[in-house]
């Protein structure tokens, strides 16, 4: 890392200390993640909260179970296909982004399968498409097989997609016209990560390293949620 | 005997003269690439160094590959990612700027023929003191 970078990093760490961006979120209902700076040149920085990479949520985000259909074009009750397993990671975007979605997904499937059987069997990956109009079932699984044909791509109606941002909390998508027919989707770029005991305490921002990820999920598998 | 050693000779100066070229003096693009996470739009990322006095700034891109070849930045804000069309990149003199995932990165909409992995594609880069340099970008996996 050059020294502008570094300085670049040391800046924004002093910023996000400044603004005291982990604590209220911008609609009084968010909760809160601004981990990474409006670009991506500057490294993660590591909040280190808990012995966690990733970000400790101060408002835990709770379990909301949704009902959407999966890549195969069948119905996908979150709840029930979640059960029992030891981490379900939720990551939102659409398959026209270029860098955050398709970066994050890869991340995450780089680091399954680094992971031994018994740690990477217990995790669940859901990636709900906020671009209904272009993301069908058939788009997602040819998509989602760039990464894991074992994680689930979920798709709905424009209603049923912003009622699980907000069931979650979290701001709703939305559709940035960029001329000519296309358009970008500003979503929410952060992977939740939701234990058995209800609640994702700690989501992964952008930018993680591979290595830091593996820690993380590897430690929630195996420790659950220890407040 | 003449004109072999003509050839000889010009070999090397062309070589010398493209490379000359391509690097377009004090400004250069080097460890390009690209993804396509659908069949009608991609990314394409490199660094560019300006090893000159002065700023320079990348002001277009142009692409055969595509019908739109535009400078995008993506942008982290409130946890919300973002991603917007911007008119030009400046290059900090004796500096370098990397066009990476998360942020600018050269978007190509409208793919004329879907790009495959291990595909190797050519843009011209436009620099507003630099001019034109040309650059191949390989087009690589999601997960390698």
């Amino acid at each position: 890392m050059s020294q502008r970078a570094g300085l670049l990093g040391a800046g924004l760490v002093l910023s996000l200390v400044l603004t005291g961006c982990f604590g209220v979120g911008h609609d009084g209902r968010s909760p809160s993640v601004e981990a990474h700076g409006p670009q991506g040149s500057v490294e993660y920085v590591t909040p280190g909260q808990g012995g966690y990479s990733g970000l400790v949520l101060d408002r835990p985000v709770p379990f909301a179970d949704f009902t959407l259909t999966d890549q195969h074009g069948e119905t996908f009750p979150v709840a029930d296909r979640t059960r029992g397993a030891s981490l379900t990671l939720l990551s939102f975007g659409y398959t026209h982004c270029p860098d955050i979605c398709p970066g994050t997904m890869a991340q995450l499937a780089i680091v399954l399968r680094g992971l031994p059987p018994e740690v990477s069997g217990e995790v669940k990956v859901i990636f709900v498409s906020v671009d209904p109009e272009r993301d069908t079932p058939g788009v997602l699984r040819e998509w989602i097989a760039h990464f894991d044909e074992g994680f689930a791509a979920l798709s709905g109606s424009r209603e049923e997609i912003d009622a699980v941002q907000g069931a979650l909390g979290l701001p709703l998508a939305e559709r940035e016209d960029l001329g000519g027919g296309q358009y970008a989707m500003n979503h929410w770029a952060a992977v939740l990560a939701f234990t058995p005991d209800g609640f994702a305490h700690v989501s992964f921002p952008f930018g993680m390293t591979v290595e830091q990820l593996r820690h993380d999920i590897e430690k929630l598998v195996r420790e659950g949620w220890k407040g | 005997m003449r004109r072999r050693t003509y050839r000889w000779v010009g070999g090397p100066l062309m070589m010398v003269l493209a490379s000359a070229c391509a690097k377009g003096g004090v400004v250069e693009v080097k460890d390009a690439w690209a993804r396509s996470p659908t069949e009608d739009v991609g990314a394409v990322y490199f660094t560019v160094t300006n090893d000159g006095e002065a700023v320079d700034a990348l002001i277009a891109v142009m692409s055969d590959v595509a019908e739109r070849v535009e400078i995008h930045e993506t942008t982290l804000e409130g946890g919300q990612a973002q991603m917007h069309p911007v008119g030009s990149v400046e290059i900090p003199a004796g500096d370098q700027m990397a066009f990476e995932p998360g942020g600018f990165h050269v978007m190509l909409f409208g793919l004329v023929e879907p790009l495959a992995e291990g595909d190797t594609i050519s843009l011209t880069l436009s620099f507003e003191e630099a001019g034109e340099i040309a650059v191949e970008a390989e087009v690589r996996p999601f997960v390698e």
